[in-house]
C-alpha cells in the first residue's frame, strides 16, 4: 500500500518534469524571432548588436539546457518570468484571477456532480421510462452541445430577451452573495452541463448494475423503505466509478473555463489565456498550461489514492 | 510496411473481412436503430462536404455588400452575414473543415496512439515505462490547450489544426492499444504463432493488429466528435483554420458578436456542429456495443 502510494506520487512527479520539459520545448520551437515571442518587443530596426544584447539580458544566448533549469527552477519558487503584453510578473497575474477562476470552478464542479447523481439516481430507478428517455437524451445532448454553442444560446435567452442575467463581470461571493449568483449563474450552468453529463450516464449505468445484487432483494425483502435501498445500500456502492469520471472531467472543466470565462468576461485564468493568445504572450501562455496540467496530474492523483480508501476490496501492492 | 500491407489486402481473407463489414452494418441498423440513422446522416455530412461546390448556390466567400445580414429568403436559404457572405453556403464549405480536420486528426492520433500501444504493451519494461510516462505527459495537459498552443506554433492551417488535435488525442489511443495488446500478448494464437518460428513483427502486424481492430474503430468514431469539436473551438478562439475560409466555430465566433442584432446567424453553425457531434457519438456507442461488449460503460 505504502509503496503504491509512493509510486503514483512520483510517477505524477515525473510526469510533471515531463510537461515542463515538452512546453518549455514547445515554446522555444517557436518560428521567428524568439526575442519579440519573449519580451514582446519588435525588433525590427535594431542591430545585431542590440539584438545580442537583448538576448544576453533575457538569457537567451545560454545552453537550451540550462536556459530550462533556470525557468524550470523559477517557475518551482512561482516565478515564471515576465509577461510579454505588460511586463508584470505572470505569477502576481495568474494568482490575481485565481479567486474568480477557483470559484467559478467550484459552483461548476459542485452543481454537475449534483446534477448528474440526481439525474443518474432518477433514471436508473425506472431504466426504459420516458423520464429515464428525456435524462439519457439531456445526457447526449450535454456531451454533443459545445460550450461555446449552449453560452450563446444561454446569453440570448436570459440577456438578450429576458434581461435576468447581465453578461459576465464577477463578484465575489464573499462581498454580494446575490450579485455573484446572479453573475455567476450561467457560466456555471455551462460548466456544470459538460461534468453533469457524463456523471449522469455512469451513475445511471453503475447504479442500474448495483440495483441487481443479492443484497438489493435483502434489503428490499426485509423490508426497508425504497430510498433507504437505494441511498444507503445501492448508491454507496455505485459510486465509486463515478469519482473516477469527476475526477477526470477535471481537465475538460479547465479546458471549458478556457472559452467560458472569455464569453462571459469572467476575469479568470482560462480568459487570461485567451488574452495571452490573441496577444501573442508567450510566458504567460506557457505558465498557464503548466498550472493547468499540474491541477490535471495532482486531481487524478488524489482521485487515485481516494479509489484505496472507498472501496477496500482494491488491493494495492 | 505498405507493401505488407498491400499483400495483405490482396489475400483472400479480405473478402472476407468485407464480408464482415456487411454483417456489422446490418447488425448496426437492426439492434441500434439510432447509430445506424446517425451514421446515414455522418454519410450526408460527408457527401455534401465532397460535393460541395455542386451543391452550394454561392462560394464561400463570395461577397454581396448590398446584401449584407439579410434574413433568410428564398435567395439565401439561411440568411446572409455581416460581409453579405450566404450563410447556407458556407455552412455547406463549413463541413469540408469540420469533417476533413476531424477525420485527419483521427488518423494522426491513430498513426501515432497505435505504434506507442502496440511497441509499449508487446514489448513492456523499458520501452512501456518510456512510451507509457510520455502519453502520460501528453494526456495531463488538457487538450484544447495544447492544440492551441501547437497551433500557435505551428501557425494556423488545415494540416496543422488536424496534426495538433491529433497529437492531443493521440494519448486514447495508445492506452486503449496497449491494454488489448496485453491481453492479446499471451493468447494462444499468438503462442501458436511464436512457436510456428514467427519474429516479432510478424506477430505483432499480422496477429495483433487485427485482432485489436475493433477497439480501436470504437475509439476512432468517438474521438472523432471529440476532434470535430475542438476543432470548432478552436476556430472560435480565432486560432482555427484562417478566415475568410468558411468554418463553423469561425461563423460561430462572428454571429456572436451580432448577438443582438443578428440572432439567427447562430443558429445555423451551431445546429450543424450540434448534429455531427451528436450522430458521431451515437455511432460511436452503437459500433462499441456491437464491436467490443468489454468496453460498454452504460
Amino acid at each position: 500500500m505504502t509503496g503504491y502510494i509512493a509510486r503514483s506520487i512520483s510517477q505524477s512527479l515525473l510526469v510533471i518534469v515531463l510537461v515542463s520539459m515538452l512546453v518549455f520545448g514547445i515554446m522555444r520551437a517557436l518560428p521567428g524571432d524568439p526575442v519579440a515571442a519573449l519580451s514582446g518587443e519588435s525588433t525590427i530596426g535594431y542591430d545585431a548588436k542590440q539584438v545580442d544584447e537583448i538576448k544576453e539580458s533575457l538569457g537567451l544566448n545560454r545552453p537550451l539546457a540550462v536556459q530550462y533549469a533556470d525557468w524550470a527552477f523559477g517557475a518551482i519558487r512561482g516565478d515564471f518570468g515576465n509577461s510579454a503584453r505588460n511586463h508584470l510578473s505572470v505569477s502576481d497575474e495568474i494568482s490575481s484571477r485565481l479567486v474568480a477562476s477557483v470559484q467559478l470552478g467550484l459552483i461548476a464542479m459542485t452543481l454537475g456532480i449534483i446534477i448528474g447523481v440526481a439525474f443518474g439516481i432518477v433514471a436508473a430507478l425506472r431504466p426504459g421510462s420516458i423520464i429515464d428517455m428525456l435524462v439519457t437524451l439531456f445526457a447526449m445532448s450535454g456531451i454533443a452541445i459545445p460550450t461555446f454553442v449552449s453560452s450563446m444560446a444561454l446569453i440570448w435567452i436570459f440577456t438578450v430577451q429576458l434581461h435576468w442575467f447581465p453578461i459576465g463581470g464577477f463578484v465575489n461571493i464573499w462581498d454580494d452573495p446575490a450579485m455573484a449568483v446572479k453573475s455567476l449563474a450561467m457560466p456555471a450552468g455551462v460548466l456544470a452541463m459538460t461534468i453533469a453529463a457524463p456523471i449522469m450516464r455512469h451513475t445511471r449505468s453503475s447504479l442500474l448494475e448495483v440495483l441487481r445484487f443479492d443484497y438489493i432483494r435483502t434489503a428490499r425483502a426485509k423490508g426497508l423503505p425504497g430510498s433507504a435501498v437505494v441511498i444507503r445500500h445501492a448508491l454507496r456502492n455505485s459510486l465509486l466509478p463515478v469519482v473516477t469520471v469527476a475526477g477526470l472531467r477535471m481537465a475538460a472543466l479547465l479546458e471549458g473555463s478556457v472559452i467560458v470565462e472569455s464569453m462571459f468576461s469572467v476575469p479568470g485564468i482560462g480568459r487570461l489565456a485567451v488574452a495571452s493568445i490573441s496577444s501573442r504572450d508567450y510566458p504567460t501562455l506557457q505558465a498557464i498550461v503548466v498550472v493547468f496540467a499540474v491541477i490535471t496530474v495532482v486531481v487524478n492523483l488524489m482521485v487515485d489514492l481516494l479509489y484505496t480508501r472507498l472501496d477496500p476490496t482494491i488491493k494495492y501492492t | 510496411m505498405n507493401d505488407r500491407l498491400a499483400l495483405r489486402m490482396a489475400r483472400p481473407g479480405a473478402g472476407a473481412r468485407a464480408g464482415n463489414v456487411a454483417k456489422t452494418t446490418r447488425r448496426l441498423f437492426a439492434r441500434h436503430p439510432l447509430a445506424a440513422i446517425s451514421a446515414c446522416l455522418i454519410a450526408i455530412f460527408a457527401l455534401i462536404a465532397i460535393f460541395a461546390p455542386l451543391i452550394a448556390p454561392y462560394g464561400p466567400t463570395e461577397a454581396d455588400g448590398l446584401a449584407s445580414l439579410s434574413d433568410p429568403s428564398s435567395q439565401h436559404f439561411f440568411g446572409t452575414d455581416r460581409f453579405g457572405r450566404d450563410v447556407f453556403s458556407r455552412i455547406i464549405f463549413g463541413a469540408r473543415i469540420s469533417l476533413g480536420v476531424g477525420f485527419g486528426a483521427v488518423l494522426i492520433a491513430g498513426l501515432i496512439g497505435i505504434p506507442f500501444g502496440l511497441l509499449g504493451g508487446y514489448f513492456g519494461g523499458l520501452a512501456d515505462a518510456v512510451l507509457m510516462r510520455t502519453t502520460d505527459t501528453f494526456m495531463s495537459i488538457p487538450g484544447l490547450l495544447l492544440a492551441l498552443t501547437l497551433v500557435l506554433v505551428l501557425e494556423p492551417s488545415f494540416f496543422t489544426v488536424a496534426l495538433a488535435l491529433g497529437v492531443a488525442a493521440f494519448p486514447g489511443y495508445a492506452r486503449v492499444m496497449r491494454s488489448r495488446v496485453l491481453s492479446l500478448r499471451s493468447a494462444d494464437f499468438v503462442l501458436a504463432a511464436r512457436a510456428m518460428g514467427a519474429g516479432n513483427p510478424r506477430i505483432m502486424l499480422r496477429h495483433i493488429l487485427p485482432n485489436a481492430a475493433a477497439p480501436m474503430i470504437v475509439v476512432a468514431s468517438l474521438s472523432m466528435g471529440g476532434a470535430v469539436l475542438a476543432e470548432a473551438g478552436l476556430s472560435f478562439l480565432g486560432v482555427g483554420v484562417r478566415p475568410p475560409t468558411a468554418t463553423w466555430g469561425s461563423m460561430l465566433k462572428d454571429s456572436f458578436a451580432l448577438i443582438y442584432t443578428a440572432p439567427w446567424l447562430m443558429l445555423f453553425p451551431g445546429a450543424a456542429i450540434f448534429i455531427l457531434i451528436l450522430s458521431l457519438n451515437l455511432l460511436g456507442d452503437g459500433l462499441r456495443d456491437l464491436l467490443d461488449p468489454r468496453q460498454r460503460r452504460s
